[in-house]
């Protein structure tokens, strides 16, 4: 049964700085709340709100690429195992300004009705508070043999970027 | 004292792990080798490669190797399509190539093979890349030793909670095999089928009283590839080709009637003209005018009945398949097999004029192709014709490599479909009658019991459809023999217990019953008379017919 549902959701701001001003005004918010570090999340999985009466209208993000940045100059720390959670009316209310440059997601999305193609746009954000927690992690133990083709060599690991 | 406790919560999963520690003669490769001819098969070359090296080097810790590894890779294209009173309905295809690695710890005697040690299933590369292929059977073979480790476990717990009356080994010792066919290619132009469906099905328009009717064909080309650490190799290829129709109509009394008619070939040449099928299409429509004025069966009938050849492959694949076929049942159950004839071994369970025989080698009875044939089953064990059913006694199982009690080796009947563990399934089963007659001495037969019994008629079941409901069901009356077709009638009692009394002759004819699942396989028999069997009417609600009549239908397109 079709539902309410997202179509082109397009999100814009009236108080944005430049994108390279964006990393200042962290650090800025990061020494004026005496935190040891900021969080900078590049890239993410994806993500759900419960909507249902019955249950807690909370959202959580799976982030991919998370950094630690330091407010002394250090160099950004790439993490791993944060999940952001929250409920939207509370996360929403701390968003400080945001960047000019749109970013353009085109995906599927799902909810009662099915998966339907969506597309949101919006700008980079900087949230003065958001909350994050460790990620429930599996104890798999990783395979016993190399991969065909690597039996005398140690695995490489990726040094380009890319996600 | 909290203390004390975690050291023991600590040294639990140790002591749990003991029985799966190697003992010294397991740090030696085992001694059956994995061969080294991958017959110039990029396919198998990859998948012997991976085996050997998992045969090798596979050990997590100093717990146990495996003693036996296997893959089958299975590549999968399957098309699949339906018309309706003329136009295409549905138009599906699924290529695919699955793998299943199974990975067994422990000895011939007891292994792993139980709970999640029983294989994974894993999709594999289409392309023959063999870097592509070894990485997804590395990672297989890796899942499958691991869950393999917990099988084993999880069995040995088991076995502490049950009394095992009989030891029988987990699986079989085998002579390895080295069989290498060639792979099969779909030989059809679709877009001709399609149209055929098309043509096939405009035909039901004939008749506005259909509620139903669809054409619909189903090809499906396997190709599988299997090699073990025992060194057998095997690659074979099938074909299945199937094309059917059916229609459904409800007679004025609000009774469902339903018939359909198919063919299932394994060459594509074999499957019918389109005159052929045209003309049985039009027999087909013709009985549904029949059906909805033919009389319903009222009063239960106890007496003879005479089967056809289709009805009886029909039959014998209700009562007699699932019963031959050797399944182990339960750890600590004490029956032989889990069907219904676990303790008729050596017992009789069809009259002694008869003679089963499952042979995965026939290729073809008189011009009709068998779709279960095959040289090497699915656990790579060479075929040999079993008889299974010697003079009417029940004298061997089909087996794959699980034995059961008294018979310790598979007889090559170990099959899957796609990717699932293979069972013991049959090939092509045989039912042979030594004492046959022919058709219409059967006929005369029915008809001169039943006036000694001082009966105006007999039964003659042509066809049958779900759960042996009689489709087309006459009376064979006594007077002149002529023929009525009755309609609502279901058999009370039929089972292997009137297989083994109450038939009384089987015909010199044979029908070939090609079925495509569970696996391909084929059932032959003959016409058989049944001394007594009861008939009785179907008591089942019957909706009302639709509440106004059909949009039009014209018979030209």
């Amino acid at each position: 049964m079709p539902v309410g549902r997202q179509g082109n959701l397009i999100v814009r701001s009236s108080k944005s700085v430049p994108d390279s001003e964006l990393r200042a005004k962290l650090i800025e918010q990061i020494k004026k709340e005496k935190k040891p570090y900021g969080l900078y999340f590049e890239d993410i999985a994806g993500g759900f709100t419960l909507t249902l009466r019955n249950m807690p209208q909370a959202f959580q993000i799976m982030p991919l690429m998370v950094w630690k940045v330091y407010p002394d100059g250090r160099p950004d720390e790439l993490v791993r195992g944060v999940d952001i959670i929250g409920t939207p009316l509370a996360a929403l209310n701390r968003i400080i300004l945001t960047g000019t440059k749109m970013d353009v997601f085109n995906g599927e999305c799902g909810a009662e009705s099915g998966s339907v193609p969506v597309s949101a746009a919006a700008p980079a954000m900087l949230f003065s508070e958001i909350e994050v927690q460790k990620v429930a992690q599996g104890h798999d133990r990783p395979p016993v043999l190399p991969p065909p083709g690597f039996e005398k060599t140690q695995t490489q690991t990726a040094k380009q970027g890319g996600r | 004292m909290r203390k004390l406790l975690i050291f023991a919560l600590l040294l639990l999963p140790l002591l749990a792990a003991t029985s799966l520690l190697a003992d010294d003669k397991d740090d030696k490769v085992p001694a059956a080798d994995v061969s080294s001819n991958d017959h110039g098969d990029p396919v198998l070359k990859a998948m012997l490669t991976e085996l050997k090296r998992s045969q090798e080097k596979l050990q997590l810790g100093q717990l146990q190797r495996p003693y036996y590894i296997d893959y089958q890779v299975t590549e999968l294209q399957d098309y699949a399509a339906d018309a309706t009173l003329g136009a295409l309905r549905s138009d599906q295809a699924n290529v695919g190539r699955f793998v299943r690695v199974v990975v067994r710890i422990g000895d011939y005697k007891q292994d792993s093979y139980f709970g999640e040690g029983q294989g994974t299933v894993e999709v594999m590369p289409m392309d023959n890349n063999e870097t592509a292929l070894r990485h997804q059977l590395w990672l297989a073979t890796d899942k499958a030793y691991k869950a393999a480790l917990g099988g084993l476990t999880e069995k040995q717990a088991a076995l502490k909670n049950v009394v095992v009356e009989h030891e029988v080994p987990d699986f079989s010792e085998e002579k390895p095999a080295d069989s290498v066919r060639d792979v099969a290619k779909l030989d059809v132009d679709l877009n001709k089928w399609k149209e055929v469906l098309r043509s096939t099905s405009n035909l039901f328009r004939v008749d506005p009283d259909l509620q139903s009717s669809d054409a619909t064909l189903h090809f499906r080309l396997l190709n599988r590839f299997f090699v073990n650490t025992e060194g057998t190799v095997t690659r074979s290829g099938r074909a299945v080709y199937s094309l059917s129709f059916s229609g459904g109509t409800q007679a004025a009394d609000g009774m469902r009637l339903d018939r359909s008619h198919g063919y299932t070939v394994t060459k594509p040449e074999e499957l019918p003209t389109s005159e052929q099928i045209q003309k049985d299409v039009q027999k087909l429509i013709a009985t549904f005018a029949e059906l909805r004025k033919a009389p319903v069966v009222e009063d239960d009938y106890h007496g003879p009945v005479l089967f056809s050849a289709d009805a009886a492959t029909a039959m014998f694949e209700q009562l007699i398949v699932r019963n031959i076929v050797g399944t182990r049942p339960d750890l600590g159950n004490p029956a032989r097999t889990s069907g219904d004839f676990a303790s008729y071994y050596k017992s009789r369970v069809l009259p002694d004029f008869f003679t089963v025989v499952d042979d995965p080698r026939s290729k073809k009875i008189d011009d009709q192709s068998l779709i279960g044939s095959y040289d090497v089953d699915d656990e790579g064990v060479k075929v040999e014709p079993v008889t299974v059913i010697e003079k009417g006694v029940l004298v061997n199982y089909l087996l794959g490599r699980e034995p059961i009690r008294d018979f310790i080796h598979s007889n090559g009947h170990g099959r899957t479909g796609l990717a699932g563990p293979p069972r013991p399934s049959i090939s092509n089963l045989i039912f042979k009658a030594s004492n046959a007659m022919s058709f219409d001495d059967l006929k005369k037969k029915l008809i001169q019991m039943c006036r000694d019994q001082g009966r105006p008629y007999g039964y003659y079941v042509e066809t049958t459809g779900v759960r042996l409901a009689p489709r087309l069901l006459w009376r064979v009356y006594v007077n002149d023999g002529h023929m009525e077709l009755v309609r609502g009638a279901v058999f009370n009692q039929l089972d292997t217990r009137s297989l083994r009394s109450d038939i009384l002759a089987a015909g010199n004819d044979q029908y070939v019953y090609n079925r495509s699942e569970p696996v391909p396989s084929t059932i032959v028999a003959p016409s058989l008379l049944f001394d007594e069997l009861e008939i009785q009417r179907a008591n089942r609600a019957r909706e009302t017919l639709p509440q106004y009549p059909a949009p039009p239908i014209t018979s030209a397109k």
